[in-house]
């Protein structure tokens, strides 16, 4: 399929990033890669969720509500990944006019809000039996309840203009603005006395949980990702297709138009 | 206190929530192809539509000539 009439017209400069705009190629990627994708992400995440709910230990201080972790985590983190994604969009779509970049942030967002749904509101039923309450407005809480609007504030934006142009314009700046909640939400637990334990899982040292809870948390982080990456990648393609056709219909219309013009 | 139903309703809300936006992306997509698939056929139909009436014209013209 050839790119949008509209894409084509406008020009994306640095090469590869030029490469990777053409809506057509996209789309023949990324139907090549759907299925698989789907495939694994389902494999992954069945996998990690059966092993951490049956077989996983559970916690010598939590009891089995430590299992709650094995879908609270990769929440969090998905939540925090998929606003990087769509901060690295918006730049995308802000400096280089990328033609996918605007369409990518607008079906990353719900997507993120969604996810972080899930974060919170398993963090509550995690909260309810360990701490005796569903919320406090501890500092990792509350930047995670203002990511989630920070996503929801990003689809308002993208729909709240008549001209869609400039629509995404003020949800791509909103989403690097916000982009400032990211190192807070990371750092909240040790830059504040907060309720929520530190993180067990660091890039730079060793995890201070046990590798029989470990494994499956990372199984099924991957299976999150995974599912996350082929969800987005399922509405990108509806939207461009959608998009062509609102493309072709308009053509249509205006050619329609032209022909009954003497 | 049991944590079962916490646990349950944790991976109920995860799999719940993930299943609505696998469902709506897949029933989305395939609504844009349909879509896409139905408007181009139109599209071809009246073109060639279109063709045989130019023709049919052009054929007329030469008759009556």
């Amino acid at each position: 399929m050839d790119a949008l009439p509209t894409y084509t017209q406008q020009r994306v400069r640095g090469g590869w990033l030029h490469r990777f705009a053409n809506p057509g190629r996209f789309l023949r990627l990324a139907s090549a890669v759907q299925p698989w994708l789907t495939a694994l992400a389902l494999l992954t995440t069945a996998c990690g969720l059966v092993w951490g709910l049956f077989f996983s230990p559970a916690d010598w201080q939590q009891g089995d509500a430590v299992r709650i972790m094995y879908v609270h985590v990769p929440a969090a983190w998905l939540a925090s990944a998929g606003y990087m994604a769509l901060a690295v969009c918006s730049v995308l779509s802000l400096v280089w006019r990328h033609p996918l970049a605007d369409l990518a942030a607008g079906e990353i967002s719900p997507v993120g809000a969604a996810v972080t749904a899930v974060c919170l509101i398993s963090g509550s039923l995690w909260g309810k039996p360990m701490w005796g309450t569903w919320w406090v407005w501890d500092a990792r809480l509350t930047s995670v309840l203002v990511l989630f609007f920070l996503y929801l504030g990003h689809v308002s934006l993208l729909h709240a203009f008549d001209d869609p142009q400039r629509g995404a314009r003020a949800a791509a700046i909103l989403a690097l603005v916000g982009a400032v909640d990211l190192p807070i939400i990371k750092f909240s637990v040790q830059w504040w006395n907060t309720l929520h334990q530190p993180d067990s899982i660091t890039l730079t040292g060793a995890p201070t949980m046990s590798f029989s809870m470990l494994w499956p948390l990372l199984i099924s982080a991957l299976g999150f990702s995974l599912g996350f990456a082929a969800i987005v990648i399922a509405r990108l393609r509806a939207a461009i297709l959608e998009q062509r056709l609102r493309v072709l219909m308009l053509a249509r219309g205006g050619a329609a138009v032209g022909e009954t013009q003497p | 206190m049991t944590h079962l139903p916490f646990i349950l309703g944790a991976y109920a809300v995860t799999l719940l929530l993930a299943g609505w936006l696998s469902v709506g992306a897949a029933l989305r997509l395939s609504r844009a192809q349909r879509r896409l698939a139905a408007y181009e056929r139109q599209a071809g139909a009246r073109q060639a539509g279109q063709g045989r009436e130019r023709r049919a014209r052009a054929g007329g013209r030469e008759r009556g000539a």
